[in-house]
């Protein structure tokens, strides 16, 4: 509609202008002029008629649209003169600015984006640790989950949380799902209202009150076909009635978010507390805490408060909290859980996406460089006919902002499918399908797409300011346009370039050594050959003897499978799954508690695994629930508590029992393979009965030959055919479980190497552009060296020592902006130091080794200069 | 007949925004006219370049001092011209630069020839 406008208003200042000629005409001819002259010599009144009308629009404002649409117009046809240029650039900024999109993408859904709860700053974790013994992030027993509760005074609204499990038996199949028990006070504090129905009451956490549950919109979309006559209805989950109250909304998934890994918690139930559990002080750290901060209180004020709390109710029970049981709490805004690695790599992968974006657009700068300096004629005949240089900034600004804006579409495309081919790789610690591009993910693009247009239209622009209008319209084409300041320009380019690229290089050796080092750590057990079966067996469904006899039967009927050649049964898969257990020595003091990874096996566990026994025994159908309790320990145990003696017949406490050691075996990796192995305690999965876990895992060795992935089928009718309502949670192999342990850091070497090769490319154009430019500037130099009598070899020199002489510049400066980032991600390394001269090294020495190749070929065409041609072009 | 060199134009800018709001403090005119009749008044002591005078009338319009209108012309009802036609805004306009323009002769008057002040 404005361009109706904008004729229209053209038209009307035509017709003034005509009729103001005709007034003036038909005055002259009265003033006796003749026709004609009359006509010439009104237009001589009026002045430059283009110019007037030109003035004239201007007050109109539409200049500057027109002047924009001028510029695009102008340099599409440019572009089009010069496809190969044009493409080259918007590729090299593609693959810039599409790294940096999929990468901040990533970070959006894992880190970035804000929580779907109203006011979520005002949410708080509140944690405890035990500084004497171990460092990560507890939650409380339910009396010191009770005594935060109650007794804190910053919180406007406080709740706890505990992971539960639920089995849902439906047409005879049993099903698995995932849930929380949570106190009433979650959701208001949280601040989401239920989609239907309510949510529960704190009357409905009493151990005795009638069981409820509110299901999440997911499940009742799956199960319950989104019927709205829900609210009412009886779901039998463990083998109890629980009545459904209430729906959660859409994308309520507390305490997970879409990033997060896994399956999101289909139901929450209370999480009750018999009176007995209330009075347990220091008996588990299960209930996860989560509040609200009261307006106006700062984090400051709630740290303090919970520190309170905590000293006071320990000073309350000194016969409990003594020793190593000690106890700090500390509260943090409250943010999803995600595996300490996220944290780094993410920020990691940020800042060599920000390099490589850096070297694209120090090359796409170099070629608009090159283009700008031939087209000096023209700049200087546009400035000679009268255009400012803000002008010609803003046409270079306008051709530039074309360019990156093609690049940054181009970019987003790549991004989009470099996400979905992510998506086929599983990670354990982030959900990819997750990530997608959204509005604040274009929204960075288009920012990063200004920045890089900034960046790269810089240069020309300044060129095209400064360039000497005399020199240029001179003939003579070899006078145009190097100024020194150009040069300077362009070899500063280069240097920042190669700088970027050294440090991505140091970053991707540290990681490759990193991951070496870590594939080389002995794992303790053999992982080949092996099928991991996942089932749950709830306390309600499985009494202790009918859990055992369950358990054996299966075992049995898996072992006389064809191609199994034994089975062996474990609570906790290593480098999957872990779990502590505090324990007291027997002969210390009641007090000093320590730590040990703890998981429940059969008997042939350790034959299966092939984890060797260095003494003593192992299970034995002798060890029953109802003989003395015994233990199987690991070497670090054995080493670190009897270190001089036969740990052997030794015992120990835990949680109210005695135990005996009767066997020392191989350490394994429990935690990680780039933690240290803990001391690990093994209990027969026949005598203890689990108190936190339902879950157990078959472990399967398949005969030589077999794959053990296809004794998954004949498995799975084994376990049915022994008891048709135990869920089946999955298949694995272990192979599988460690490799899948290393994904984090696999793919942060796999995409970190990538951005160095890409880098290391574009340097490798990037320098090969600027020296044979140089060389095409310089053939008659050459071409005058060679007839003086300088050797081919000798230009060649020349050439190469000027491309090392840039790379060394480059080098020197990537290697300490390097040695400053190294610092960044030194908890990522592993078996290797953060200034690692290897990793250091090698990136140096690649660089020169590219530098050189690069500079080869320029070097070579120079020494071929034929004299005489050059000293002829004139 | 001095001719006003094209750098002095732009010095008269706001001048010449006063000249014409004036002129058309009288009626309506039509560019050709507005420009005759500061020509005529001054004696073509002041001749504007009528190119400059369209840029002006069209500022003044987009500003809102001055209201446009296609009207036939008085004489020959053939012949069609755009007339201006001063708003109210433009009036208020046109008094607070004449008062401007006052007190700017005023001051200049008082440096230049001081004797007069006593």
């Amino acid at each position: 509609m404005r361009w109706c406008l904008r004729k229209s208003r053209e038209q009307d200042i035509d017709r003034e202008l005509r009729s103001h000629l005709d007034a003036e005409a038909e005055e002259q001819r009265e003033s006796g002029v003749p026709k004609e002259e009359a006509h010439y010599a009104a237009k001589r009144a009026l002045g430059n008629v283009t110019r007037v009308k030109e003035e004239t629009r201007a007050v109109w404002g539409w200049t500057t649209i027109e002047r924009f649409v001028q510029d695009v117009r102008y340099a599409g046809r440019l572009f089009r003169k010069d496809l190969g240029f044009a493409a080259v650039a918007i590729f090299t900024l593609a693959v810039g600015i599409g790294a940096n999109t999929a990468i901040f993408s990533v970070m959006d859904a894992v880190l970035l984006r804000p929580l779907p709860y109203p006011d979520a700053k005002q949410l708080i974790r509140v944690w405890q640790s035990e500084p004497r013994m171990f460092e990560g992030h507890l939650g409380a027993a339910p009396p010191e989950f009770a005594a935060y509760r109650d007794r804190t005074r910053v919180f406007s609204g406080f709740a706890g949380y505990e992971p539960g499990s639920f089995d849902f038996i439906s047409e005879g199949e049993a099903e698995h799902i995932p849930g929380y028990n949570t106190t009433a006070s979650l959701f208001p504090t949280l601040g989401i209202q239920p989609l239907l129905g309510r949510t529960f009451t704190a009357q409905e956490e009493l151990p005795s009150a009638r069981k409820v549950v509110v299901l999440s919109y997911k499940f009742w979309r799956s199960h319950y076909a989104s019927d709205t006559h829900v609210i009412g209805k009886i779901i039998r989950l463990n083998e109890q009635p629980y009545q459904i109250v209430g729906v959660m909304p859409k994308g309520f998934i507390f305490p997970s978010t879409a990033a997060s890994p896994g399956e999101p918690p289909a139901l929450w139930a209370p999480l009750s507390f018999t009176s007995h559990q209330l009075n347990d002080w220091a008996s588990s750290f299960d209930t996860n805490m989560i509040a609200r901060l009261k307006d106006g209180v700062s984090f400051a004020q709630a740290q303090d408060d919970v520190k309170r709390v905590a000293a006071e109710f320990q000073k309350e029970h000194p016969g409990i909290y003594s020793g190593n049981m000690i106890l700090a709490a500390s509260a943090e805004p409250w943010s999803p859980q995600f595996g300490g690695h996220t944290r780094i790599v993410l920020p990691m992968l940020a800042a060599a996406v920000g390099f490589l974006l850096l070297i694209a657009c120090a090359n796409v700068a170099n070629l608009l460089l090159a283009r700008a300096r031939e087209r000096q004629r023209e700049i200087s005949i546009r400035k000679a006919l009268g255009a400012s240089a803000g002008r010609l900034t803003r046409q270079v600004l306008t051709e530039t902002a074309i360019l990156t804006l093609s690049g940054g579409i181009a970019g987003c495309a790549l991004a989009y499918a470099s996400l979905r081919l992510m998506n086929v790789v599983s990670i354990s610690e982030i959900n990819v399908s997750a990530v997608s591009i959204d509005l604040r993910v274009l929204l960075f693009t288009s920012a990063v797409c200004g920045m890089a247009c900034l960046l790269c239209g810089i240069a020309p622009a300044w060129m095209f300011r400064n360039s000497n209008m005399h020199d240029a319209l001179k003939q003579s084409g070899r006078q145009s346009g190097q100024s020194r300041t150009s040069r300077r320009f362009v070899r500063s380019l280069i240097v920042v370039e190669i700088a970027s690229c050294v440090v991505v290089l140091i970053g991707s050796g540290l990681l490759l050594r990193s991951f070496i080092q870590i594939i080389k750590v002995p794992l303790g057990f053999d992982p080949a050959q092996t099928l991991l079966v996942r089932t749950t067996l709830n306390r309600q469904r499985y009494s202790p003897d009918r859990r055992h006899t369950v358990e054996r039967t299966i075992a049995a009927r898996l072992a006389s499978l064809p191609g199994v050649a034994a089975v062996a049964l474990t609570t906790h898969v290593p480098l999957a799954d872990e779990r502590q257990i505090g324990f007291v020595i027997d002969g210390r003091p009641p007090d000093e508690f320590h730590w040990a990874d703890n998981a429940l096996v059969s008997g042939d566990y350790f034959r299966v695994m092939k984890i060797p026994l260095l003494r003593g025994r192992t299970f034995s159908d002798a060890n029953t629930a109802t003989s003395p309790l015994v233990a199987v320990v690991n070497e670090t145990m054995a080493r670190q508590y009897w270190p001089n003696e036969d740990p052997v017949g030794k015992g120990f406490h835990w949680g109210g029992r005695h135990l005996t050691v009767i066997g020392v075996v191989g350490d394994i990796h429990i935690e990680a393979l780039d933690k240290p192995i803990a001391p690990t305690i093994y209990n027969s999965i026949y005598q203890i009965e689990s108190g936190a876990t339902s879950s157990g895992v078959f472990l399967l060795r398949a005969r030589t030959g077999q794959d053990p992935t296809r004794l998954a089928a004949s498995a799975q009718s084994v376990i049915r055919s022994a008891d048709r309502g135990l869920p089946i949670l999955g298949f694995s192999t272990l192979q599988q479980v460690v490799s899948s342990s290393l994904a984090i850091r696999r793919i942060s070497l796999q995409l970190v190497g990538s951005f160095a090769l890409i880098a290391l490319l574009l340097s490798l154009i990037g320098i090969y552009g600027v020296l044979s430019y140089a060389v095409a500037r310089r053939t008659q130099e050459m071409g005058v060296r060679l007839a003086l009598g300088a050797k081919p070899i000798e230009i060649k020199a020349l050439l190469l020592r000027e491309g090392i002489q840039l790379a060394a510049l480059g080098v020197a400066f990537g290697v300490v902006i390097g040695a400053f980032a190294v610092q960044y991600i030194s908890k990522l390394l592993f078996g290797v130091p953060t200034l690692d001269p290897v990793s250091f090294g090698g990136g140096v020495l690649l660089l020169f080794a590219v530098a050189l190749l690069a500079s080869y070929v320029p070097a070579r065409r120079a020494s071929r200069v034929d004299p005489m041609t050059a000293l002829r072009y004139e | 007949m001095a001719k006003e060199p094209a750098g002095r134009v732009e010095l008269l800018q706001g001048t010449l925004d006063m000249l014409i709001l004036r002129t058309l403090l009288f009626g309506p005119a039509h560019g050709h006219q507005i420009a005759k009749h500061i020509q005529r008044t001054t004696d073509d002591l002041l001749q504007i370049e009528h190119g400059s005078l369209y840029p002006a009338l069209h500022r003044l319009e987009r500003k809102g001092w001055l209201a446009a209108k296609w009207e036939p012309a008085a004489k020959d009802q053939k012949r069609e011209y755009k007339y201006y036609r001063l708003t109210a805004a433009g009036r208020k306009q046109l008094s607070a630069e004449e008062s401007k323009w006052k007190q700017m002769t005023q001051a200049i008057a008082r440096v230049m020839w001081p004797a007069e002040e006593g």
